[in-house]
């Protein structure tokens, strides 16, 4: 048995102690989404209860099981059942349930969403069976939340580096027809070939290669590429080494943003585990293939997830896109072959490679193989990190996974792909979740954000909302999207305040086409889309705005304004105390009325206003105005 | 000159391409970068200060005034911008008298957006000190900033 | 491949603007400048190509075989004029539309008639503007956007050329020739998107950031924005001369700009070996140095302790009878490294004649950089032909110094030497009133490098024409007709016109070795690359201090320290 072979089955042994051992054991959701919300107080809570009942337990951090609207979680095994996962924990409601749980037996079903696979607990329903997570299929987010990231034992005791073993018995040539004929394409956006982009660069002359990890995940309202590296940072790196070994790179860079300390601290720790064992560094596990990897943070701009402007970055200049060709499979990092791959690409292919091109392509449509990971967000009642076979129906993903909109309201739209994608309307939730089905809505796949937006959503301010974005991202290089997007957020902002005309509308559409059709990169080029797509789907909102000086989803603030209703305002006088203007008065007890003319429309009374009374309403600016 | 300028631009190297890196690790150490850090760390890699400023401005972590002893940063993502992250704005912007990029008079507290935090499904979403605090509402933010303010937090 | 439906050839390697631009196929560009690299910003260039997605710019696309390129269609065209409609609103544009734009052309490089709130009264743009060439082409009558001015304080706080942002269009080629081609990074693309600027470091002045003042970013800029403060308003040139720089020996070609009869500005000249780049003193100090009122403006001779002006005949009277006078041994010649080389060949065939031997060279060629002196070169190697070894050779301190201790009585000087007053009979033939002259016995102005003809030979060997540019200051004669008349009247050999001397002092200097010798043609290779590497420019010539006689040298000089 070879000396790798002995450590895995060491890290078996080792996984299923932990698994099976009569120590009860806790799982902290510890992901940025955890922390965000209150995990180090709840096991702060654990360990201080823990220490007073006088129980021996292990506490192990894992990533996202991707259930983000039931954070803060925690998750308890004992007696070597399967873990039994709680949600929306307090430090109030902690601390009995460690003593019920750990003390008295009882698992505490009424708290409990379900337990993982392994041995039941009788009451306890079965964790997958959840209407969550029923409908997903878990390929890539397979160990996310699962294992504890930082232990690279955990991620072998799972099969773990088995791909990378196989990999190193073919010849580059093989490996890329395995990724080539699974169909596997690239996660990051635009979907191209995978198999291909290695292949072209493999083919190109110049030495050094070099393979980038693309984990510079920008678009607002995605973190799919977060909650892997943080989750599970050993699946994207076993799959940049594969991709390494394709392609001939002897040099990897993990180019990730710096908004995401806890990814790049799991991909360090990671990597050097990884050099410890010889996984990375010279004479990979004894072949001839040598390959060195380090991160680079990012600082700060959504334009470097382009392949050129990254490079550039990466190099430690602007990032500024430049023209392609030449591309950069020929002429990549310091003008050599470089291939650039995203983060849940490079985590599927160590799956593709174990388990086999026919097991990878059975899942998906003809042309959109796999699995795809999607962060769920915005008014939907569920709200996290998903993973579905290409081919899913909107439908499926909201009502289904998401459990419907929020608060019972209405769905307007969905928006995919970041500020480079676009708005479905609700009447076309049936689309299937595919590369080419998105693109014929008029959006793309982006790499998986998908916002969902109810009626109190503006689709003028949404198309706003994104023009600032890339107005702000945009690398200011090329004419048309420097000014061009500068120009399209004036037009949108003159919609939006209610001094538009209908001639503004032609020209936003002539500078969209310009900016699409004239922009130097890929941001440039797909900035209109957000524009496209409302204006596609929503034209009479569009022509409200304009014609009509009116938002019906109450967002534009010119166009609307507040109002305390007499009959239910109780004469709290919270909202009095919290206006920052002074616009309200009215005496303790008394009806309050808001001075318009003051107000600047901040919503604060609108939300402190308590909730017995609500008399703060927002409302139609020319409802009820005198003349 | 500042020793530690130099031992940062040691550690790293003076290739250029290490430029991003050095200037992370003068502004953790400086909490910004100044006029002087950077003509240093020009001299000390054989770049021009102009150009390592024009790399600097251009991405958004590079700050170039002293910021403020809390650092308030509000995440403008998607998510965050449909649950009501602009009027979360406004309320600091109107509480604290100051703009994204600022720090206030007295120094003690900066405002700045962010791009999005990942952290979507808690939307909307801030940080305050690296501490992140998610599902907001103005009269929650109120009661956060106030702790602050009193020195509670 | 084909463009346009015409079979066209090309190069390896080149571009698909290249081979239209060879082929006589206009494709509109702003950002493009054939010495630098690509950028591939400006997006007006962009094509079609089939088989291509979108719109490819032609000017970073590599041409390949049998691609076929479509530079003009409908879709095209309204890309074009929607960038550049873009471009308008930002950039004062009533220059560009106005009515009567055709009128104001004729007489100034830049109409001025419209009001100041457009900006294009403050555009003092040279009379070429890409962006207004490209508007023509386009046939953009009207701008369809709210003029959106970005008010930016215009940067005066430096010497030679101010800075108004506001007309910049972004194109970037002042960051790449100043980064790429000078090897300097005085200035960098800053911020970004929208409110992306040329910048400084945290918007320092040019000379606290170590700028050259080289101006290679005044010449590629294609607006107004970069301007050189000297010349801003001078308007449309009545011709131009190709010729080359005589403050050093690199010999840098430049084109001269004359109005009226006067020298008013000087460009780098693309056609010649330095490509189109120049220092300092190439690009912004020659007109005021060739226009400054310190010039001598009349031969003089002194009477009665005055220095009385005089006509020509008096003045070379003077110094002949005055020479005449002097044994050869108490005689010292000082020619200058500055003078051409018909000038220097005549002092030398004068020495011979009158049998002086006693021959410096000023300034002394210890200090001096190799490309130091407007014709070091050809100056010393006339000087080797002429028999005298380097060692030699005096310097103008040696003269000094035995002109005190009474060995020598008369020099001949064609500059300024410090302490030389003790000399009995001093003639000095110079361009600037400068100290020597309060005991000069006659005084013989002279023409200046821009206003006749002469040859220098440069510190590669290769021997340059200096051109008859602007008209000779006040009655100031070439140096090598002064001599030659002082020749012929010690009945030496009568050179009858420039061309004699030229093929006389040709052949001298073909007796010389090449510069290998001198070890500098190393130094070509990187020339005019990097201006970093280049050294300070020399601060004199014909010994005259150029900070006195160009203020936003001394400016610059000053704020160096």
């Amino acid at each position: 048995m070879s000396d790798f072979e002995s450590l895995r089955q060491k890290a078996r042994s080792k996984y299923e102690e932990l698994r099976t051992g009569q120590k009860p054991v806790i799982y902290l959701g510890a992901a940025s989404c955890g922390k965000a919300a209150g995990i180090a107080s709840i096991g702060g809570k654990i360990k201080e209860i823990l220490g007073e009942l006088g129980i021996e337990s292990k506490l192990v951090e894992v990533g996202c099981v991707g259930m983000c609207c039931y954070e803060p979680m925690i998750y308890i095994q004992k007696d070597g059942k399967a873990p039994i996962c709680y949600g929306n924990l307090t430090t109030k409601v902690v601390p009995e349930l460690i003593k019920d749980f750990l003390v008295d037996g009882d698992p505490r079903t009424d708290l409990a969403l379900g337990a993982f696979d392994g041995p039941q607990t009788e009451g306890v329903p079965r964790l997958f069976d959840h209407p969550m997570l029923k409908p997903q299929v878990r390929v890539v987010l397979r160990n996310c939340g699962v294992i504890d990231p930082t232990d690279i034992d955990h991620y072998l005791a799972n099969d773990g580096y088995v791909a990378l073993q196989k990999v190193l018995a073919m010849t580059p040539e093989e490996v890329i027809e395995e990724v080539k004929s699974a169909g596997m394409r690239g996660r990051g956006g635009a979907g191209f070939s995978t198999g291909m982009k290695w292949e072209f660069c493999a083919k190109a002359s110049g030495s050094p290669k070099y393979m980038i990890c693309n984990a510079d995940e920008g678009d607002p309202g995605a973190f799919m590429n977060r909650s892997l590296l943080e989750g599970d940072p050993h699946a994207v790196l076993e799959g940049l080494v594969i991709a390494a070994y394709a392609i001939g790179a002897s040099k990897g860079y993990v180019y990730a943003r710096a908004e995401y300390p806890l990814a790049i601290k799991h991909l360090n720790i990671a990597l050097g585990q990884m050099r410890e064992i010889n996984l990375i560094g010279e004479n990979i596990l004894g072949s001839d293939f040598s390959l060195e990897v380090i991160v680079k943070e990012g600082a700060g701009a959504f334009v470097c997830g382009e392949e050129t402007a990254l490079m550039a970055s990466i190099m430690g200049e602007r990032g500024m896109p430049r023209p392609r060709p030449p591309f950069p499979a020929t002429h990549g990092l310091w003008g050599k072959p470089t291939t650039i791959n995203n983060v849940e690409t490079l985590g599927t292919v160590a799956t593709i490679i174990r388990e086999g091109k026919d097991w990878f392509s059975h899942f998906g449509t003809e042309k959109s193989k796999g699995t795809k990971t999607f962060s769920l967000v915005g008014k939907v009642q569920r709200t996290g990190l998903i993973e579905v076979t290409l081919g899913t129906t909107l439908q499926e993903i909201i009502y289904e996974i998401g459990g419907g909109i929020l608060d019972g309201k209405k769905a307007k739209a969905i928006q995919t792909g970041g500020p480079s994608g676009g708005c479905i309307p609700a009447s076309q939730f049936d689309l299937n979740v595919d590369y080419e089905s998105l693109t014929q809505a008029g959006t793309i796949m982006g790499s998986g954000g998908l916002i969902v937006m109810d009626e109190e959503t503006c689709i003028v301010d949404i198309a706003h909302y994104f023009l600032t974005f890339t107005k702000e991202e945009s690398c200011g290089k090329c004419t048309p999207c420097r000014i061009g997007t500068h120009r399209m957020l004036d037009i949108l902002h003159k919609i939006k305040t209610g001094k538009a005309e209908m001639k503004d509308l032609e020209k936003l559409h002539e500078i969209a086409w310009t900016v699409k059709n004239g922009s130097l990169c890929g941001l440039g080029q797909t900035v209109p889309n957000p524009i496209y797509t409302t204006m596609k789907y929503f034209e009479d909102e569009y022509h409200e705005h304009v014609e009509d000086r009116k938002c019906r989803a109450l967002v534009c603030k010119d166009l609307i304004r507040y109002h305390i209703d007499a009959e239910r305002c109780i004469g709290c006088g919270i909202c009095a105390g919290k206006c920052p203007v002074d616009a309200i008065s009215g005496e303790k007890k008394q009806t309050h009325v808001i001075e318009e003319s003051l107000c600047i429309k901040c919503g604060i009374c609108f939300h402190s206003c308590p909730p017995k009374a609500r008399a703060v309403e927002k409302i139609d600016a020319e409802v009820g105005q005198d003349g | 000159m500042s020793s530690k300028v130099r031992e940062i631009v040691e550690s790293h190297g003076s290739n250029p391409s290490n430029l991003i890196p050095i200037l992370q690790d003068v502004q953790t150490n400086d909490g910004y970068l100044s006029e002087n850090a950077l003509a240093e760390i020009a001299g000390l890699m054989d770049v021009s200060e102009s150009t390592i400023y024009g790399v600097a401005t251009f991405y958004t972590q590079f700050k170039f005034v002293k910021p403020g002893e809390h650092e308030i940063r509000i995440c403008q993502g998607t998510a965050c911008h449909v649950r009501g992250a602009e009027s979360l704005l406004d309320f600091f912007k109107t509480n604290l008298g100051i703009q994204p990029g600022e720090t206030t008079k007295d120094g003690r507290f900066s405002l700045e957006r962010v791009a999005c935090l990942g952290c979507c499904a808690l939307a909307p979403v801030m940080v305050i000190d690296g501490e992140v605090y998610g599902h907001l509402t103005t009269a929650k933010a109120e009661k956060i900033l106030t702790e602050y303010k009193e020195g509670k937090r | 491949m084909k463009i346009d439906g015409k079979d066209v050839e090309f190069k390896e390697g080149q571009t698909v603007l290249e081979v239209a631009t060879d082929a006589g196929i206009y494709i509109p560009t702003l950002c493009v400048h054939k010495d630098l690299p690509n950028f591939g910003a400006c997006r007006l260039c962009l094509v079609k190509i089939e088989g291509m997605r979108g719109f490819p710019p032609a000017c970073t696309t590599p041409a390949k075989d049998d691609m076929v390129v479509t530079t003009e269609d409908d879709e095209l065209r309204s890309i074009r004029r929607n960038v550049v409609e873009l471009l308008l609103s930002e950039h004062p544009n009533a220059c560009i539309v106005c009515d009567d734009k055709k009128l104001c052309e004729q007489y100034r490089a830049c109409p001025m008639k419209a009001g100041q709130i457009t900006g294009c009264q403050l555009c003092p743009n040279k009379e070429i503007c890409d962006l207004r060439e490209v508007v023509e082409y386009l046939g953009i009558d009207k701008v369809d956007f709210e003029f959106e001015y970005r008010d930016v304080e215009v940067e005066r706080c430096d010497p030679f050329f101010d800075r108004d942002y506001n007309l910049c269009i972004l194109c970037g080629r002042c960051v790449r020739v100043c980064k790429d081609i000078r090897g300097m990074g005085v200035i960098a693309f800053t911020k970004r998107g929208h409110e992306t600027r040329i910048n400084t470091s945290f918007g320092k002045t040019h000379l606290e950031i170590g700028c050259r003042f080289c101006g290679a970013c005044v010449d590629v800029c294609p607006t107004g924005a970069l301007s050189a403060r000297g010349t801003k308003w001078h308007g449309k040139l009545d011709s131009e001369v190709q010729t080359v720089c005589g403050l050093c020996n690199i010999n840098c070609g430049i084109v001269a700009g004359v109005k009226w009869g006067k020298l008013v500005e000087t460009t780098p000249d693309h056609d010649s070996y330095t490509n189109g780049q120049l220092c300092v003193l190439g690009r912004f100090c020659i007109s005021g140095m060739v226009n400054h009122p310190l010039r001598i403006r009349y031969p003089q001779v002194r009477k009665d302790d005055w220095l009385i002006p005089v006509d020509w005949e008096e003045a070379l009277g003077a110094v002949v009878e005055g020479l005449k006078k002097y044994e050869p041994r108490e005689m010292a010649f000082i020619i200058s490294q500055d003078v051409s080389n018909e000038a220097a060949f005549m002092m030398l065939q004068l020495a011979a004649k009158v049998g002086v031997e006693k021959i410096a060279l000023a300034p002394s060629s210890g200090d001096q950089k190799a490309y130091d002196g407007g014709n070091a070169f050809g100056v010393s190697g006339l000087c080797q032909a002429a028999g005298y070894t380097p060692d030699e050779l005096m310097t103008p301190e040696d003269v000094a110094r035995m002109a005190g201790r009474g060995k020598i009585k008369a020099v001949y000087t064609t500059q300024d030497v410090v302490n030389i007053d003790d000399a009995e009979f001093l003639v000095i033939q110079d361009v600037y009133n400068s100290h020597s002259l309060k005991s000069a016995a006659a005084v013989l102005p002279v023409q200046s490098f821009m206003e006749s003809e002469a040859s220098v030979t440069s510190f590669d060997g290769v021997t340059r024409e200096m051109k008859h540019a602007s008209e000779p200051y006040a009655r100031s004669r070439p140096d090598w007709e002064i001599t030659r008349d002082i020749l012929k009247a010690f009945e030496g050999q009568d050179y009858a016109s420039l061309g004699d001397v030229r093929a006389a002092a040709d052949a001298e200097l073909a007796k010389v070795a090449k510069p290998d010798a001198q070890g500098t043609t190393s130094e070509l290779n990187w020339f005019p690359k990097h201006i970093r590497e280049l050294g300070d420019p020399p601060s004199k010539y014909r010994g005259m201090d150029l900070t006195v006689l160009i203020d936003d040298l001394r400016v610059l000089k000053e704020g160096r320290k």
